[in-house]
């Protein structure tokens, strides 16, 4: 009986989600506490899509709301960030909710730029930082069904997963993905040293990160147990981060939410501008490091 | 993933000679025995056709082709030969659609439980629930292969053979990796439980499901018959391995230190989505339930396996294309052609010849019948897959009843030992070839066959012992259901 190679994948799937439960990490979802939601608007055609979404937030957190103009485009970009960050301060903001054109509201240049004030913002601020795209049918619906990018790296997955709870608390839906992308999968590599790093396909791949995720995955379910949300969670082979993100993203309006931090192998920040450049529905990019 | 190992030259070359030399046999014979290519005559038939379904049990047995493939080229050949002994008489070719539409039942059952356990499988249900029974071992060895067994026969029960296998096989490799424990114990204990969790219910294996079917037998009344025995040669299992793996069973290393690590083992960690969790853990169970009563709803348990299989893919959000590409197709393939195959055997006249020679080596007695019948599946189902050991004596059993013998008593022979025979080798059951297999390449293990045999041939012959005298119970004092 030729049985093994039909069994192989089975068998790699069903190891990878035995070794997630036998080797917890330890992962800490502390609930973001999120006293005030600071919307910087420039008065461009989405300032009206930013405000729905910050007081969407704002409503979903429990948090106040501050508003301010934010200097036109004209003006430096980083003394406009400077003078977001002094309002931050000042009223002691959580959360910072801006906005980056998506799509036919801007020229085709632009489309492959966020604007200067959103990347130093995602460089220079500690602070998660919603960014607004596309018009918005119900802004709240959308913040409650975020999809979560799961970093590779226990170490950064904790952050961003407590502001997804936090968003879906009470009736919301995460849905976590998890893609091998090649900077992963060198990463592994790096792990398994250079025999085995050698056999590395594409099942073990998908197992190493069902495995890396356990952790997570095994945390944000006892969390939606006490908080009402659901959760999901998939590996995504055979695509690239961002067009897995896309994808899903394409057929529901959901908020992305991605980690970023100074780290080897993860989602670093030019991974993070890319998928908010390819997102449609808005972005919370949340600094885990 | 290669589905289909691809034979090399010289095998192809061998395989392409017997093809071709049964094929001038054919000719010959039906050349000799016919005027102006009129069908030969009926020893011939047999002869030929003979000669066929063993030249793909031996490509089968010997692994010198994919079994679906041996089986395609089996039913291929038959069906020509039958054509050219004119066979299928007034129906013609016809004949062979009919054949095929008589095991439509068998083909139902396994393609909705394929798609049902599939989505099951995957839900983390039975990962969860399994790493929830090893915390409460406090990874104390003996104690927790105990618990393997016991989850073992229950997945099995539930699942079927393959994928309850797959799971307790994975579960434990992972689990002894964790603790530090020799695996061996725990993976022949889980190869050999495997196939007693098979013949607890209808449909908790293949061929259990193929000969049930095939004879109508009752759901309800497998829990009379069958899974008494199942559950006490599992026990079996237990006491062998227990006994010949004592050294490694030995409670060795820091039991705190273990204890410690068993709990902080999370299960919630394989949950990966909750709504799948519950409803196919719901599905899972109505099915059962289905089955249960399938018979007083008047209804073949074909339509309760595809509801369920229907039920599992509308409700559980399980992405469907993934999970009917996970129907074990090359089973499918070789149930068609292996059926087809027998169906023109059958037509010979063969198989009620080798079923008169049965009752006549037994002098028509139906009890030495049973046992003569329980001892050659035994035997050969540890040689050869128990699938077409079952599949072939299935018509021979029906040849028996049309000759008047009550066959009711060998049927449950057949599921008991064809079940059961399976655990001598380690390639007579899919679940003794996953468990050497995922050991293998998992951990760089091997169980060799002298290694099996041991383990697997003592329990056998104790299972067999037992399965016989509980069988010959059955018969002595009548209890087996009315047919």
């Amino acid at each position: 009986m030729k049985h093994d190679d039909e069994n192989t994948q089975d068998i790699s799937e069903s190891m990878g989600l035995f070794e997630a439960a036998l080797r917890p990490d330890e992962i800490t979802l502390e609930s973001p506490r999120i006293e005030t939601v600071l919307v910087a608007v420039d008065g461009s055609n989405q300032t009206a899509t930013t405000e729905a979404l910050g007081r969407a937030a704002a409503d979903i957190l429990e948090a106040r709301i501050v508003s301010m103009d934010a200097p036109p485009q004209d003006q430096d970009a980083r003394e406009t960030v400077q003078g977001i960050l002094a309002e931050a301060d000042r009223h002691g903001a959580g959360l910072l909710v801006v906005d980056a054109p998506f799509g036919e509201d801007i020229g085709a240049l632009e489309m492959q730029s966020l604007g200067s004030v959103v990347d130093i913002l995602l460089e220079e601020s500690s602070l998660p930082l919603l960014i607004a795209r596309h018009e918005l049918g119900d802004a709240k619906a959308t913040l409650r069904n975020p999809v979560l990018v799961v970093d590779w790296s226990p170490r950064l997955q904790g952050p961003p997963a407590a502001m997804a709870a936090a968003l879906a608390h009470a009736g919301g839906e995460v849905l976590m993905i998890a893609v091998p992308e090649p900077v992963v999968l060198e990463g592994i590599r790096r792990l398994l040293g250079d025999e085995e790093g050698k056999r590395l396909t594409d099942e073990l791949v998908s197992r190493a990160e069902v495995r890396l995720s356990g952790s997570l995955v095994a945390a944000m379910n006892k969390l939606a147990d006490q908080e009402g949300f659901r959760v999901r969670f998939q590996v995504r082979s055979g695509s690239s981060l961002v067009n897995a993100v896309t994808d899903e993203m394409g057929t529901t309006e959901r908020v992305l939410i991605v980690g970023h931090g100074d780290h080897d192998g993860g989602h670093g920040l030019q991974h993070v501008r890319e998928l908010i450049l390819a997102s449609r529905g808005p972005v919370l990019a949340v600094k885990a490091s | 993933m290669r589905t289909f190992p691809l034979p090399g030259n010289s095998r192809t070359g061998r395989l392409l000679g017997l093809a071709l030399g049964l094929w001038v046999v054919l000719a010959a014979v039906a050349r000799a025995e016919g005027a102006g290519g009129s069908p030969g005559g009926p020893m011939a038939s047999m002869i030929v056709l003979g000669a066929i379904m063993l030249a793909t049990y031996i490509a089968i047995a010997f692994e010198l082709l994919h079994k679906a493939l041996a089986a395609m080229c089996g039913a291929v050949l038959a069906v020509i030969a039958a054509m050219a002994f004119g066979l299928f008489g007034a129906g013609g070719y016809e004949t062979v659609h009919e054949i095929i539409g008589h095991d439509l039942g068998v083909l139902g059952v396994i393609l909705g439980t394929s798609i049902l356990v599939e989505i099951a499988g995957h839900s983390g249900l039975f990962h969860f629930i399994s790493v929830n029974i090893v915390k409460r071992t406090q990874g104390e060895p003996k104690r927790l292969f105990l618990y393997m067994i016991v989850l073992t026969v229950l997945f099995c029960t539930l699942l079927t053979i393959a994928p309850g296998t797959l799971i307790m096989v994975t579960l434990a490799l992972a689990v002894t990796k964790e603790l530090k424990l020799d695996p061996k114990p725990y993976i022949m204990g889980i190869a050999l439980a495997a196939n007693s969790g098979a013949l607890v219910t209808f449909a908790s294996g293949i061929c259990t499901m193929m000969v049930g079917a095939k004879a109508g037998l009752h759901y309800m009344d497998f829990f009379r018959v069958t899974t008494p025995i199942a559950l006490l040669s599992a026990v079996v299992v237990w006491a062998v391995v227990r006994r010949l793996y004592r050294d490694e069973l030995r409670d060795r290393g820091d039991p705190v230190e273990r204890a410690k690590r068993v709990q902080s083992f999370d299960p919630w960690a394989l949950v990966h989505d909750r709504r799948i969790f519950w409803r196919s853990a719901i599905i899972l169970l109505a099915t059962v339930a289905g089955f249960a009563t399938a018979q007083a709803m008047g209804v073949g348990l074909d339509l309760i396996a595809m509801a369920g299989g229907a039920a599992a893919l509308l409700l559980s959000g399980f992405d469907t294309e993934t999970a009917i590409r996970k129907v074990k197709w090359p089973l499918i393939v070789f149930f068609v052609g292996l059926f087809t195959l027998i169906g023109c055997v059958q037509a010979t006249g063969l198989l009620a010849k080798l079923a008169g020679g049965i009752e006549a080596l037994s002098g028509g007695n139906p009890l030495a019948t049973t046992m003569i019948l329980g001892v050659f599946v035994l035997v050969l189902s540890g040689i050869v897959d128990n699938i077409p050991v079952a599949a072939t004596l299935i018509p021979i059993v029906v040849a028996m009843g049309q000759n008047g013998m009550d066959v009711t008593p060998l049927w449950w022979t057949l599921v008991v030992c064809a079940n059961l025979g399976g655990n001598s080798t380690p390639v007579g059951s899919v679940a003794a070839v996953i468990a050497v297999h995922a050991l293998e390449k998992e951990r760089n293990i091997r169980i060799g066959w002298g290694e099996y045999l041991k383990a697997g041939g003592l329990t056998l012959a104790i299972q067999g012992v037992l399965a016989l005298t509980y069988l010959w119970a059955f018969f002595e004092f009548d209890l087996f259901p009315e047919g």
